[in-house]
């Protein structure tokens, strides 16, 4: 798995970014390269899993620093940041596939977003159909780029509600057979 | 050499296996960083110098009023405080009451005459907002006369109503206490209005309570004694210059050209 990039910076410094929010498009592309098993059965899971990094508070994000006195605010919650996920095949799963997700909270329940996630005995559907779920071995290398790739957009508009700060999140993203 | 051989490819395809299997998962991770910076916009419009000419005996009387001459606009990512606070640069107070005194600039005449101050109380200047203040939560934890600015100006002298709060030899980033004024919000913590924009919301432009309209008033008065101006305590302390508690009867403002600098200041709750 090839990412583009492993950091992203969210910098609040203006009133319109506050209330129009700020979205990064294709900050990240996932380039996925499978190979088959002997057997030729490989079915691989696509998941995306957030963490703030042992923050106390296990719905909000990573608490770095905090500007003024922030009375009568709160802090951030990992709800915030909306994902969304696409490639030219459309082949994450319905409800994900091209569609704004946040993580639920509060999180062990819901930090967890499946991307490719199409288990056994559904068939394996394999490279070159482009359709949902592709879950075969291939490669993004040659034909079925559409396939097995996937450009990754976030977006966070805080609104006017969270105390002012420097936070952190960690999305990571796993591949599994 | 055929043993060799297959030797050899035995383990070869030993290896392809191996490489086959050793990547059961992968991952890759990407660190978000988020910077909310606090924001605080206040807009003014209006003129940077507002004038107030005594030139005939019906304004001494009467008064100058100036309706509209500060709009203010606020846009905040916090939670926050408006106040308005009167100084010169001078440290002067008046007679007997001590309240701060304006700057006198130049004086009319010989002004000889012993009745004549020249320390007039920076309180003679009224305020008035054209709406009440938004202050959350609801009644503001305010002990003075009145919280805010929103009484109306009235034709016979009530001090206390609108007189703007005057920090004197204290900076002007003093806040006000709790029983001195706020435009929107009030001295204790639990008092503020919650962040938002004159710009966007269920309510937007003049009747939002992120923008405010100010007038101003002098009333000195014949002879010009200010009996309008005083505190803003519970109970208003006059600051009048004929008071026998202030400078004392037969004293007056003397003629001459005074400046004083009206703050307006946002800040976090």
């Amino acid at each position: 798995m090839l990412p583009q990039t492993d950091n992203l910076n969210f910098l609040f410094d203006s009133f319109s970014k506050y209330t129009g929010g700020i979205e990064q498009y294709g900050s990240t592309v996932l380039k996925l390269k499978v190979d088959n098993n002997p057997a030729l059965t490989c079915r691989w899971k696509l998941s995306m899993i957030v963490s703030n990094n042992g923050w106390v508070n296990t719905d909000q994000w990573n608490t770095l620093a905090t500007y003024g006195t922030g009375g009568g605010a709160a802090n951030p919650t990992i709800d915030l940041l909306e994902i969304r996920i696409t490639n030219n095949c459309g082949t994450p799963m319905p409800g994900v596939n091209n569609t704004w997700r946040s993580f639920a909270i509060p999180p062990g329940t819901g930090d967890v977003i499946d991307i490719i996630n199409d288990p056994a005995p559904t068939p394996v559907t394999t490279a070159g159909m482009c359709t949902s779920q592709v879950n075969g071995a291939g490669t993004y290398l040659g034909l079925n780029y559409g396939e097995y790739s996937f450009t990754i957009d976030y977006r966070i508009k805080p609104g006017l509600t969270y105390i002012p700060g420097y936070y952190n999140l960690s999305v990571k993203f796993c591949l599994t057979e | 050499m055929k043993k060799i051989i297959y030797s050899a490819a035995f383990l070869a395809a030993m290896g392809f296996v191996s490489n086959a299997k050793a990547q059961l998962i992968d991952e890759t991770n990407v660190t978000i960083t988020m910077d909310l910076q606090p924001i605080l916009q206040l807009s003014m419009n209006g003129p940077q110098n507002i004038d107030f000419v005594f030139d005939q005996i019906s304004k001494y009387a009467s008064g100058i009023t100036q309706y509209g001459a500060t709009n203010l606009s606020v846009s905040s990512t916090v939670n926050w405080d408006l106040y308005a606070v009167g100084f010169a640069s001078n440290v002067a107070t008046c007679t007997g009451s001590l309240a701060p005194a304006w700057d006198q600039q130049v004086k009319y005449g010989a002004a000889s005459d012993p009745n004549a101050e020249n320390n007039i109380p920076i309180s003679l200047l009224e305020l008035h907002q054209d709406k009440a203040n938004p202050g959350l939560p609801f009644p503001l934890l305010a002990t003075g006369f009145k919280a805010d600015y929103n009484s109306a100006f009235t034709t016979v002298g009530v001090v206390g109503n609108n007189n703007i709060y005057a920090s004197g030899a204290l900076s002007p980033y003093t806040r006000p206490l709790a029983v001195q004024k706020y435009i929107a919000g009030h001295a204790d913590p639990t008092n503020f209005y919650t962040g938002g924009s004159y710009l966007v919301g269920a309510s937007t432009g003049a009747v939002s309570n992120f923008y405010y309209s100010i007038d101003y008033r002098i009333k000195p008065g014949l002879p010009a004694t200010f009996p309008n101006s005083g505190d803003n305590s519970l109970v208003p302390v006059t600051h009048a210059l004929d008071n026998v508690a202030n400078a004392g009867a037969g004293h007056y403002a003397q003629s001459g050209v005074y400046t004083m600098n009206v703050k307006y200041v946002l800040m976090e709750n």
